[in-house]
């Protein structure tokens, strides 16, 4: 299991305190941001220097946005250099040449909720791609980057079915949820309590309608067997407290159908 | 091998990286026969043409810094949107120079050895995408250290365009270390020498996968993930990140930095 400890005083950004939308261009070119930053109560130095950087897997910009009291958004936001719905990281640091970080959030996505109006934050990202014969694919990326749900470009308004059709997401929605907790817990053996980690959004959303503790949250069974077994049985029951709650899916699938 | 005469560049379909990566697989079995699909470089629906029109030729490269300029130039025609992240350009890309590229064996057929097959076909659904299977694409491992890095990263530039090595492989390993231009220069300037050419012996703890010994890559790299929960070390400058290396770096100093 991998935990990150934080050891320094270093305080934490949380989806309460910055939002951030990605902004498509309108003549097809490169998409652009806007963030909305709230840190006042994190009492930080109002000289404290601001920076977002955006990222996806091997590239990245930088934006230096003022200072804690001061914010300056640049007038240039446009993520030319970047392939892909990006993470942002929003830094605060010392109002020095040492660049020490005072506050940090990680892998901010951009908003896009595909659990319904309650979810705190956007966990996956929305891409349209090429992907042949393939309606739509789930693509984990790399550790640090947001899960992306791929939907295939060549059907006409598939981005609008994935945002609107109750067919196509009762059927879809359950299974990027089920791949999701499967790597974390599967493959990654992700910790649930750290709140650093990278599923935590992910834990702390299936907590909003399956509040069953996860078995790993107090350590994972040296029984291989049984520890699958037992996350598993797990990770079956809030994709049915998910269906359930969230999208009452079979009921939506057939009213679809009809 | 002669340059021949410039041909558009177009991008692989899902159908055209099926074909390329069936005839990578025949020479993978042993087919070393089977004829190049030429086809996927021009023919509907293998791939399709890019707008606006650029055109390259076949040409060999004599390192990754001749390959990274050329293609910088070349793509520099065309939106940053049309070739950061298009799998289907690079594969173009991949086929197009796979000849120029491959390693033959004492028969002249080609040879894959160890190299897969994202080494020139990226498949966008192969399981497990990632920027490191990304940036095992011997090209767009070229164009990315030449236009991110330049000549910070003038080892990996001087390295032939179908080589990795060890401390390329450190590097790409993880993204958010690539994708720093001062991590990057530092580990230039910690464990290569100019004067010779070459990296300093000892530096990657031996052998690909390398063992943590003090002040080696792999404690650099360990060392790097700690300071970030410190530091912005994405951010820093190779200078600034080196005041922060602790002792058992110094023997791999520039000597510059030493006398400070």
């Amino acid at each position: 299991m991998i935990r990150e400890f934080n050891y320094t005083r270093r305080r934490r950004i949380t989806a309460r305190h910055v939002q951030i939308e990605r902004v498509e261009s309108e003549d097809g070119g490169a998409s652009s941001f806007d963030a909305t930053l709230q840190l006042d109560e994190l009492g930080l130095p109002p000289d404290a220097l601001l920076e977002i950087e955006a990222s996806r897997e091997r590239q990245a910009m930088r934006f230096r946005w003022g200072t804690v009291g001061n914010p300056q958004p640049p007038a240039d936001r446009e993520l030319s250099d970047i392939a892909g719905p990006p993470n942002f990281r929003v830094m605060v640091l010392t109002p020095d040449s040492s660049r020490q970080i005072l506050a940090l959030a990680n892998r901010i996505a951009p908003q896009w909720n595909p659990g319904g109006e309650a979810a705190a934050q956007a966990l996956v990202h929305l891409d349209e791609e090429d992907l042949g014969q393939e309606v739509w694919r789930l693509d984990l990326g790399e550790t640090g980057d947001a899960p992306v749900l791929k939907v295939n470009r060549n059907i006409d308004g598939i981005s609008h079915a994935v945002r609107n059709d109750p067919a196509f997401r009762s059927l879809v929605f359950p299974e990027v949820l089920r791949s999701v907790l499967n790597q974390a817990l599967l493959v990654q053996e992700a910790d649930p309590n750290d709140d650093e980690g990278y599923w935590y959004g992910w834990f702390g959303f299936v907590n909003q309608f399956y509040p069953q503790e996860c078995p790993a949250a107090a350590g994972y069974d040296p029984d291989a067997e049984k520890r699958q077994a037992d996350l598993r049985e797990w990770i079956d029951g809030a994709v049915r407290a998910f269906t359930d709650t969230r999208f009452n899916a079979s009921k939506l699938y057939a009213e679809a159908r009809r | 091998m002669t340059d021949t005469q410039p041909q558009p560049i177009r991008q692989l379909t899902p159908q055209g990286i099926a074909a390329a990566k069936e005839y990578l697989a025949a020479l993978r079995g042993g087919r070393v026969d089977t004829p190049f699909p030429a086809a996927v470089l021009t023919d509907v629906p293998y791939s399709e043409p890019i707008e606006p029109a650029v055109s390259v030729a076949a040409r060999d490269f004599a390192n990754r810094r001749e390959a990274g300029r050329y293609l910088k130039f070349w793509l520099g025609h065309l939106p940053a949107s049309q070739v950061i992240g298009n799998a289907g350009l690079w594969s173009w890309l991949g086929m197009f120079y796979f000849d120029r590229l491959v390693d033959r064996d004492d028969n002249g057929h080609p040879s894959l050895g160890r190299n897969p097959d994202v080494a020139y076909v990226i498949d966008p659904a192969a399981e497990g995408r990632g920027s490191r299977r990304h940036f095992a694409h011997r090209l767009l491992l070229a164009y990315e250290t030449y236009t991110r890095h330049g000549e910070n990263a003038w080892f990996m530039l001087e390295q032939p365009v179908n080589s990795v090595g060890q401390l390329a492989d450190r590097l790409i390993g993880a993204p958010a270390l690539f994708r720093s231009r001062g991590i990057v220069n530092l580990a230039h300037l910690l464990y290569t020498d100019r004067a010779t050419g070459r990296t300093k012996r000892g530096f990657g703890g031996g052998g690909l996968e390398g063992q943590r010994r003090a002040g080696n890559l792999m404690r650099f790299i360990d060392v790097i993930d700690q300071l970030y929960m410190t530091y912005d070390v994405y951010g820093m400058t190779a200078e600034e990140l080196l005041k922060l290396l602790p002792a058992e770096f110094d023997r791999w100093r520039p000597v510059a930095a030493r006398s400070e």
